[in-house]
């Protein structure tokens, strides 16, 4: 990360440094695809519709408005970390069946949180620019949390070995009365993480899907995101 | 056969075949923006692997760069070259008043990067590309790929030269990319140096060189720009030697719209015909009868046969009815389509049937791989005969 950049609190990757990010998020994608994950890419500006219903997931400060033309009375957000709110509207498509669930989805973008101290650790940064950000959907009816829990759980430690990372896992009760596991790095770098949200959390959003007895069944969301830091490493 | 000729109506149907070709959805609770499914995200990534490539080819590397423009930075640009403020997203990231930009296009950005650097004596040229997100606030109607708020693919190359040669040059070289690409993926261009004809040229950049196609609706489209700057933004963001004497740079440019020209180019009623440069699959293996596992078995071996033999293959046994599956394939512009049945598994034969034309040809499982290579030829030479014959068309039918 290269802070010669006319611009406090912000930084720009060298040629050399891309090369090493994209071999690392290579072997990121590789690993998730052999988990039956999909990349997609999605817009970084985010309605506020997606992000309300969830925000006591996040202290609204951390997240970062973007207004148009410098309209100060309309905003959308920047995409926030670890929830994966922009792939909600391809869940919610008219034309989505039960048959395609669960329906693993990651993209690889930039994530925003805005920090109240500015800092010049270099592992603490509002933007991120390399972010992987993914999920799982899978349908309330048959449950299978444990299942999908176990996948990711798998796809994260085995990419976590590849890079040899000394890493440590820690699980915490972060949101709402489900566990969150974190990869850190010895140093404590958050290198990876990843929570389950039922639907019942995530009813602000209206997803549902008629299943195979033409029943509305709701859908949960164990949502994941690896940071640039472990490619940095 | 439905006519394309009407710009509306072609692009009301482009719209639905992308969402139904499972490439792009536009649904978004944000006005001007798309999210790419898997498949669509393949395709848009292989082109941009393209230009990755034919650019480093000519010395330009990646760079990596935040998505905030410091305010005054940006309103330089704005003040001496050319004002779009109204047409960007505003943010304050940092501290609750702080004003920045974010990213529109990488000009000012870059440029006041430069400056930095030369004023460390960073020794030239710089040649630096990137690919990402950008935001711009358009107003009006906004199109799928066309003119979007969220705009991706957004790639962009700029440069600072340290002589007049090494300039020119990289302005060849940019038209010659163009003009390879472009015809890889098999659309009409055009690339010609614009003439000056109004002061607003004049302002941003001395000349440009543009790469123009038409579409089958007659659409006049600009898909990619390259800039001379020459001391524009030197001037302003300060690029210049010990002496005091200012680099000129270039510019280079092209968005999503690039394929949505190479989508409305190779078309017809029943969805793409995707160039194979860009295919994410040159042929899609289909059982006829979904839920057979003898004909899957055998499908799956010939992918794997094909895989071997260097050409990209994926499989469809999902339960749908084989009718849906192969119009689906269409949609989707997969050059080939190998069927396998009860015939093709007893007698170890498949049957591939060409996009483009519809032929089926049926051919022993000895043959196949060299048999599904000719057909692969034979359908990027008609591609290139149906974008010949759109041509002529369009020079000769004036009046439709």
């Amino acid at each position: 990360m290269n802070f010669n950049y006319p611009l406090e609190y912000s930084y720009y990757f060298e040629p050399k440094e891309i090369k090493k990010i994209k071999r690392g998020a290579g072997l990121v994608f590789d690993t998730l695809s052999n988990y039956g994950f999909a990349r997609v890419s999605l817009p970084f500006l985010v309605s506020p519709s997606l992000v309300n219903p969830t925000l006591d997931h996040y202290r609204s400060g951390n997240l970062i408005k973007a207004f148009p033309g410098g309209n100060r009375s309309k905003h959308a957000y920047l995409s926030p970390y670890m929830l994966f709110t922009q792939a909600i509207p391809l869940i919610r498509l008219p034309m989505q069946s039960y048959k395609n669930f669960p329906l693993s989805l990651f993209t690889l973008g930039p994530s925003y949180k805005r920090l109240h101290k500015s800092s010049k650790n270099p592992f603490m940064q509002t933007e991120e620019i390399f972010s992987v950000q993914g999920g799982i959907f899978f349908l309330e009816e048959p449950s299978s949390i444990k299942e999908q829990n176990n996948t990711l759980d798998s796809a994260l430690s085995e990419i976590m070995n590849s890079f040899e990372s000394k890493y440590k896992k820690i699980s915490a009760k972060m949101f709402y009365k489900s566990e969150s596991v974190i990869f850190k790095n010895k140093d404590e770098t958050f290198l990876a993480g990843y929570h389950f949200l039922p639907y019942e959390y995530l009813s602000g959003f209206d997803l549902k899907v008629k299943n195979s007895k033409n029943r509305f069944v709701g859908i949960n969301l164990i949502s994941f995101s690896i940071s640039q830091n472990l490619f940095l490493l | 056969m439905k006519k394309l000729h009407d710009e509306k109506e072609h692009q009301l149907w482009m719209d639905s075949l992308l969402r139904k070709a499972r490439i792009l959805e536009h649904n978004f609770p944000v006005k001007g923006e798309s999210g790419w499914l898997p498949y669509g995200f393949s395709i848009a990534h292989d082109l941009i692997k393209i230009f990755e490539s034919s650019f480093e080819k000519i010395g330009f590397s990646e760079i990596g760069l935040p998505t905030f423009v410091k305010g005054e930075i940006f309103l330089e640009q704005c003040k001496q070259i050319k004002d779009f403020s109204g047409r960007v997203y505003w943010s304050s990231p940092f501290e609750k008043d702080d004003y920045h930009v974010v990213k529109p296009t990488i000009e000012a950005q870059i440029s006041k990067l430069f400056g930095l650097w030369t004023g460390q004596g960073k020794e030239l040229p710089y040649k630096y590309y990137t690919c990402r997100s950008v935001g711009r606030y358009e107003t009006g109607r906004t199109i799928p790929l066309w003119k979007e708020r969220n705009v991706w693919p957004f790639f962009e190359a700029h440069s600072a030269h340290h002589n007049n040669k090494d300039f020119l040059e990289t302005i060849n070289q940019e038209a010659e990319i163009l003009k390879t690409v472009l015809t890889e993926l098999n659309i009409p261009v055009f690339i010609i140096q614009r003439p000056k004809i109004g002061k607003r040229l004049k302002e941003y950049s001395e000349r440009r060189v543009e790469a123009i196609s038409i579409t089958p609706y007659r659409g006049v489209t600009i898909l990619s720009s390259i800039y001379d700057l020459g001391e524009i933004f030197s001037k302003v963001y300060e690029i210049k030697s010990e002496r005091g004497e200012y680099y000129p740079m270039v510019n280079f440019a092209f968005s999503g719209r690039l394929l949505g020209t190479v989508f409305s180019v190779n078309c017809d009623q029943f969805g793409l015909k995707l160039p194979l440069c860009i295919a994410p699959f040159a042929a899609r293996i289909t059982t006829i009868n979904s839920g057979s596992a003898d004909q899957a078995k055998y499908a799956t071996k010939i992918k794997n046969s094909l895989e071997r033999n260097g050409i990209t293959a994926d499989t469809d046994f999902s339960d749908q009815s084989f009718k849906k599956r192969i119009d689906f394939t269409k949609r989707q512009g997969i050059p080939l389509i190998i069927l396998i049945g009860k015939d093709e598994v007893i007698g170890r034969k498949v049957t591939i049937l060409r996009r483009d034309t519809g032929e089926r040809v049926v051919v022993s499982e000895k043959q196949f791989v060299e048999k599904t290579k000719s057909a692969l030829d034979g359908y990027h030479r008609n591609l290139i005969t149906l974008k010949e014959q759109l041509i002529e068309n369009l020079y000769t039918k004036w009046v439709v």
